[in-house]
C-alpha cells in the first residue's frame, strides 16, 4: 500500500484545465517533492488529495482510502500546512493549536503534551499567549507548521513551506521535514524552489501546466541531461577577450563568462580540462582554479519545463 | 406586538451571523482548515450554524425583557416560547449558513442576496397582517415560510391563539431546519472548487 496513490486525476475550472491526467504513488516515509512554476498545479493537487476540491476526472488514495469515498479516514491520517498561513488572528497561537487538535479529536492530555513540544520546537513557546495578530509572517508559517503536525500525522502536506521565509525560519522548516522523515512520516511538499527540492526530497515530481513532466530522484534526473555539465575557471590574468578562444576547444559547446571566470559547457569534463591546460600554457597564462559541476536540478527543470526560450539568459528560476 | 417583534428580531440576528462569517473565513483562508478537517461537511454545517443560533437567542432576550418590563407582556405558556424561540434561531441561523456558501469573500454579496428573500417573508408570514386577512396568493406563498410557523408558535406562546395548532409549527420548523441543512450541504459540496 502506498501512502499516496494518484491516478488519472483531471481537473478542469471551466474551460481551464489546471491538470491533466496526472500519474503518481508516493512511498511510506518518503519526502516528495512537487516541484513547478507560479500556476502548474501544484497547490490544485493538494486540495484534492486533501479532498477540499473535486477532481473532474480520476481518483486519489491516502493510505488505501479513497479522498473522495473515505473522506474522514483518509483525512485523520494527514496534516496539512496551506499555501496562506490560515490562523485565527484574533485568537492566542497556544488557542490556534489546541482548537486544531480538537477538529482532529485529540485527546486533551496529548493535546496539551503536543502542543507544548510542538511551540518549543518551533520557537513560540514565549509567545504561546500572545494573540497571532501581531505574529511576524515567518512566526505564523511556524504557527501553522505547528497546527499541521497537532495530530501526529503520518502524512505531512506542505504547500510551499518555506517561501519567502528568512534564513532562520527556512532552517527550522528543514530541519523538522528532516526529522520527520527519519520518524518515518511521509512528506509531501511542492516548491518552486528548486534547491529546497533538491535538499529534502527522495523524489521529485516537476509538474509544469498541469502535466508532470518527469519523476524520480533528483540524481537521476540530473543524469539525464548530461550535456549540462560544466567546467569554471579562473586564469591569471584575468583577460575576457579568452571568450572566443575558449568556444574552439573541441567538445566545448557554451562559454559563458560569470564575473572574472569563465564557465564552459560539456558533455565530458575529462577531455576539456587538459585542453584547457594547454590552452593556458599556449597563452602564456596560469589557471588559478578549475572546479566542474554536474547538472544542476534547475537545468533539468528548465529543460524540462521550456522555461529557457521565454527567459533566455536569465540562469535563476526561483 | 411582542411576539412579532421577537419573531423579525430572531429573523435578522440569526441569519446574519454567517453571512458574515464565513465570507471573511474564506477570506482568512481559515475556511479551508474547516473544510479539510476529518469533519464530515454535515458537522461543518451544524458549527456554523450554532453561533449564528446561540447569538440569536441571546438577543431575542431584548424584547422579551423589553415587553415584560415596559409593556408588561407576559407569556402564557412556557413550552411554546422556549420550542418558538429556539427553532426559530436554529432555522434562520441554518438558513444563513445556506447563504453564505455562495462562495465570495465579500460578505455584502451575501447579504444583499438575503435580503432579497428576508424582508418579503416579514410580509407574508403573518407578523404585521395577521395571515387571515392578506391576500390568498400571499397565503400560499406563507406556507413556504418558516417565519410564518416561527411566530404563529411564539404568538401562541403569548396570546394562547394561534393560526396553526402549536405541534404543527414546531413539524414545519423542523422541517425547514432539515431541508436547509441539505440544501447547504449540498451547495457547500458543489461550491467546493
Ligand atoms: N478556484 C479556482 N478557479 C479557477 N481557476 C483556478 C482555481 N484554482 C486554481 N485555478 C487555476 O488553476 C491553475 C493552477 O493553479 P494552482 O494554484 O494549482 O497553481 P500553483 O502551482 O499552486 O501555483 P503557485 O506556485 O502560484 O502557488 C492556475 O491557472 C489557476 O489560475
Ligand atoms: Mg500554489
Amino acid at each position: 500500500m502506498h501512502a499516496i496513490e494518484v491516478s488519472h486525476i483531471s481537473k478542469k475550472f471551466g474551460l481551464l484545465t489546471a491538470l491533466d491526467d496526472v500519474n503518481f504513488t508516493v512511498s511510506k516515509g518518503e519526502t516528495f517533492g512537487f516541484l513547478g512554476p507560479n500556476g502548474a498545479g501544484k497547490t490544485t493537487t493538494i486540495r484534492i488529495l486533501t479532498g477540499i476540491s473535486t477532481p473532474t476526472k480520476g481518483t486519489a488514495k491516502i493510505f488505501g482510502k479513497d479522498i473522495i469515498l473515505e473522506t474522514t479516514a483518509a483525512r485523520k491520517q494527514m496534516g496539512i500546512v496551506h499555501e496562506t498561513s490560515n490562523i485565527y488572528d484574533d485568537l492566542s497561537a497556544w488557542q490556534n493549536l489546541m482548537f486544531t487538535a480538537e477538529l482532529y479529536t485529540v485527546a486533551k492530555k496529548e493535546r496539551e503534551l503536543r502542543g507544548k513540544d510542538l511551540l518549543e520546537l518551533f520557537g513560540l513557546w514565549e509567545r504561546r499567549n500572545d494573540k497571532v495578530h501581531g505574529f511576524s509572517k515567518g512566526m505564523k508559517r511556524r504557527l501553522t507548521l505547528a497546527m499541521g503536525l497537532i495530530n501526529n500525522p503520518r502524512l505531512l502536506f506542505l504547500d510551499e513551506p518555506t517561501s519567502g521565509l528568512d534564513v532562520q525560519s527556512n532552517l527550522i522548516i528543514r530541519d523538522v521535514i528532516r526529522d520527520l522523515n527519519a520518524r518515518g512520516v511521509t512528506v509531501f511538499l511542492t516548491t518552486h524552489n528548486i534547491e529546497e527540492a533538491n535538499l529534502a526530497c527522495d523524489r521529485v515530481a516537476i509538474i509544469n501546466r498541469g502535466r508532470i513532466a518527469a519523476i524520480d530522484s533528483p540524481e537521476r534526473l540530473k543524469k539525464t541531461i548530461q550535456s549540462a555539465q560544466s567546467i569554471e575557471v579562473a586564469f591569471d590574468p584575468a583577460d575576457p577577450r579568452r571568450l572566443e578562444e575558449l568556444i574552439q576547444i573541441p567538445g566545448v559547446s557554451e562559454v559563458r563568462k560569470q564575473g572574472d571566470k569563465f564557465r564552459l559547457f560539456t558533455e565530458d569534463p575529462s577531455e576539456v580540462i587538459p585542453a584547457i591546460m594547454e590552452y593556458a600554457g599556449d597563452h602564456n597564462s596560469r589557471v588559478l582554479s578549475v572546479t566542474t559541476f554536474g547538472p544542476s536540478l534547475e537545468d533539468v527543470f528548465i529543460k524540462l519545463t521550456g522555461l529557457e526560450i521565454r527567459t533566455k539568459g536569465v540562469s535563476t528560476v526561483d | 406586538m411582542i411576539p412579532g417583534l421577537i419573531a423579525i428580531t430572531i429573523l435578522f440576528s440569526a441569519s446574519s451571523i454567517e453571512p458574515v462569517s464565513i465570507p471573511i473565513e474564506r477570506r482568512m483562508k481559515t475556511f479551508d482548515r474547516l473544510v479539510s478537517a476529518p469533519v464530515s461537511l454535515h458537522a461543518v454545517v451544524l458549527g456554523e450554524s450554532l453561533s449564528g443560533f446561540l447569538y440569536s437567542i441571546g438577543i431575542a432576550f431584548v424584547p422579551l425583557v423589553a415587553g415584560l418590563l415596559i409593556f408588561g407582556t407576559t407569556p402564557l405558556s412556557i413550552v411554546p416560547l422556549v420550542s418558538g424561540i429556539f427553532l426559530t434561531s436554529f432555522c434562520f441561523a441554518t438558513m444563513g449558513t445556506l447563504f453564505a456558501a455562495y462562495p465570495t469573500e465579500s460578505p455584502g454579496d451575501i447579504m444583499s442576496m438575503l435580503n432579497m428573500v428576508r424582508l418579503p417573508l416579514i410580509f407574508i408570514s403573518g407578523v404585521f397582517i395577521p395571515l387571515e386577512s392578506i391576500p390568498f396568493i400571499g397565503q400560499v406563498a406563507g406556507f413556504f415560510s418558516p417565519l410564518t410557523y416561527g411566530n404563529d408558535l411564539i404568538r401562541a406562546a403569548y396570546l394562547g391563539d394561534s393560526h396553526f395548532n402549536p405541534l404543527i409549527d414546531i413539524a414545519m420548523l423542523c422541517t425547514f431546519i432539515l431541508i436547509f441543512q441539505l440544501i447547504a450541504n449540498r451547495l457547500y459540496n458543489k461550491f467546493n472548487e
